[in-house]
């Protein structure tokens, strides 16, 4: 079960909101999930080689080469909001308001 | 009062890689919108990222540039935000371990060099564009062509003591840039852009005081950015005298530089909007750099400003100003370097290209890669003026004219007769007529007086065109009127 703040604050972040009775139902969702991948720190790492790189050379990265994209068609199809090759949304509020300072 | 700015810069700069940084996309300046997406970069279900390799070659570049330290591993990560023009709703980026950092750039100003510590060089995924719709229509548009270009992100360390140095110090950032042909650094065109953290240090009854920092935003020009830092200093200065308020108590605030109205306006971020949750980037593995692959990158790194400065003083016996303003591109420095190449005097060709040259290019708004005159042509003019054939003067036309003709130096001194008389048998007449019709000024020249020989000399480069040589007629001037 997580606290109603962090609830709270995760749903902020997602731009969610729920109603009272889904709040109290994702409340012990989460936590459930929480605990569950908690159980991973039980395992003792201590004496594995992380070999978390491989090396550039060998590794799969891209040949800088340039190809071709999607069709304009097939972009316009992907969201019903598009017009004149623009994907369109709700006009932004800017997450930085200007405001006026307190003199 | 005693106190000091103290500013830290946070640069952007775009890579010129032909394709973008996860997906094989075109990195392009501007297009048709959404003409340059995939999948990948429009973040849908099931598509993985690829890092470009050149991408990562070019951070490194970067950063040995800059004296940083490679990482032996290095990671990306996911910034996670909200916006429309980011799709994936997370950018990726570098977060606890970027590909370079603790290095440093040198900044000269008047003469003076100073290092500017380098924190980090990471490398990200830039944003797309949002244009926001005119006349009242609720809507905002967005283009993903720009989504997906790959970024470095450059952190120096609050080192920079004022407005003029932090300018300095993105002008010799983007000129390192420049030479390693990393990223072509247009603030007009947003392929360098730079947020800057400034806040003063004031000493007061033998304490120091941090006022609050602000993180300047909104600065598109260096112009921009000097009256924006200049302003907000003062600000901050104004504001300690009246409420004595300090980083302590304050914290950071972000303020936009508004050009129009020439001050920094406060802007206030969500809450919630700092909290980025950064975790490793699952889809892509960490990345080990071999010393192998850094020692070949290395050698790929071209002769940079600094070093060039020093040879040009070195090697050309140029004064140190004018190598500060021969480095300020490398096509520039190639062109004095082939104009230079076996001319006994390099000294002169750099004034050339300092003022002559640099004059056409102002003029004609171009830069010195379209720039239609061939370097050696500048040898060759300074050849004909040397050998006594034209004037500095005359030399001066003839070079607009190579510009705007396209035609050699040695070409139009002949199709325009432009040559100088040298030839005593010639000039003997002219000068002869001038010193008969001029009594009085011959008489004054007599009695030592000096501006006489300047005006007899104006009046026989009237009748010449300015053809006659200056030496040959001084001497012809002379042995008349004192064979008179
Ligand atoms: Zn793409």
């Amino acid at each position: 079960m997580i606290d109603d703040k962090t609830l709270q604050s995760v749903l902020a972040l997602c731009k969610f909101s729920l109603s009272d009775r889904e709040k109290e139902h994702f409340k012990q969702q989460i936590g459930d999930i929480l605990s569950y991948v908690e159980t991973l720190n039980q395992v003792d790492t201590r004496s594995i080689d992380p070999d978390l790189g491989k090396s550039l050379e060998s590794m799969s990265l891209r040949q800088d080469k340039a190809a071709v994209g999607l069709p304009t068609e097939q972009v316009a199809g992907l969201s019903a909001h598009f017009q004149d090759s623009f994907f369109t949304v709700p006009r932004i509020i800017e997450e930085m308001d200007e405001i006026t300072e307190e003199s | 009062m005693k106190y000091d700015v103290i500013i830290g810069c946070e640069v952007h700069v775009q890579l010129l890689t032909r394709s973008k940084a996860f997906c094989s996309c075109p990195n392009n300046f501007g297009g048709a919108p959404n003409s340059r997406v995939c999948p990948r970069c429009l973040g849908l279900p099931g598509s993985l990222p690829v890092p470009n390799r050149d991408m990562i070659s070019s951070a490194i570049k970067a950063g040995l540039a800059l004296h940083c330290k490679i990482a032996e591993l290095t990671k990306f990560d996911r910034k996670n935000y909200m916006y429309p023009d980011l799709p994936k709703a997370y950018q990726i980026s570098q977060f606890d371990m970027p590909v370079c950092a603790g290095g440093y750039l040198e900044v000269t100003a008047d003469g003076q060099s100073r290092k500017i510590g380098i924190i980090r060089v990471h490398m990200e995924e830039d944003a797309g564009k949002n244009i926001h719709a005119q006349g009242g229509l609720n809507m905002s548009y967005v283009d993903y062509n720009r989504a997906g270009t790959p970024l470095l992100e450059i952190v120096s360390e609050p080192d920079i003591r004022s407005a003029e140095e932090a300018v300095n110090y993105v002008q010799s950032l983007r000129e390192i840039m420049r030479f390693l042909d990393v990223s072509d650094c247009n603030m007009e065109e947003g392929s360098l852009r730079c947020d800057a953290n400034i806040n003063l240090w004031i000493y007061e009854d033998e304490k120091r005081f941090a006022t609050p920092i602000v993180e300047v935003k909104n600065m598109n020009s260096f112009k921009a950015m000097k009256s924006a830092l200049e302003y907000e200093a003062e600000r901050q200065l104004d504001e300690w005298r009246e409420k004595h308020l300090t980083l302590q108590a304050v914290g950071k605030t972000t303020r936009g530089w508004n050009d129009d109205r020439g001050e920094t306006v406060l802007q206030r971020m969500k809450e919630e909007a700092a909290d980025y949750r950064y975790f490793p980037e699952p889809d892509i593995k960490p990345i080990s750099i071999s010393q192998n692959l850094i020692k070949q990158i290395k050698q790929s790194i071209p002769e940079l400003p600094e070093q060039k400065r020093g040879r040009f003083v070195q090697d050309y016996g140029i004064a140190q100003e004018a190598a500060e303003a021969l480095t300020q591109s490398k096509a520039l420095c190639d062109y004095f370097e082939e104009a230079a190449r076996g001319y006994q005097e390099p000294k002169r060709i750099a004034n050339w290209i300092l003022s002559e040259v640099k004059k056409l290019l102002n003029e004609k708004q171009m830069s010195i890669e379209q720039f239609p005159v061939p370097a050696r042509q500048v040898t060759e003019l300074l050849r004909i003026v040397d050998a006594g054939t034209i004037s500095g003067k005359i030399a001066k036309d003839v070079f607009a004219e190579m510009a705007a003709s396209r035609k050699s130096a040695a070409e139009l001194v002949e199709t325009k007769g432009l040559a100088q008389i040298s030839d005593t048998g010639e000039l003997e007449d002219v000068v002869e007529k001038i010193i008969r019709e001029n009594p009085s000024t011959v008489a004054d020249f007599k009695a030592g007086k000096q501006k006489a020989l300047q005006h007899l000399m104006g009046q026989i480069m009237n009748a010449t065109k300015g053809k006659a040589n200056p030496q040959v007629t001084i001497r012809l001037i002379k042995a008349k009127i004192s064979g008179n």
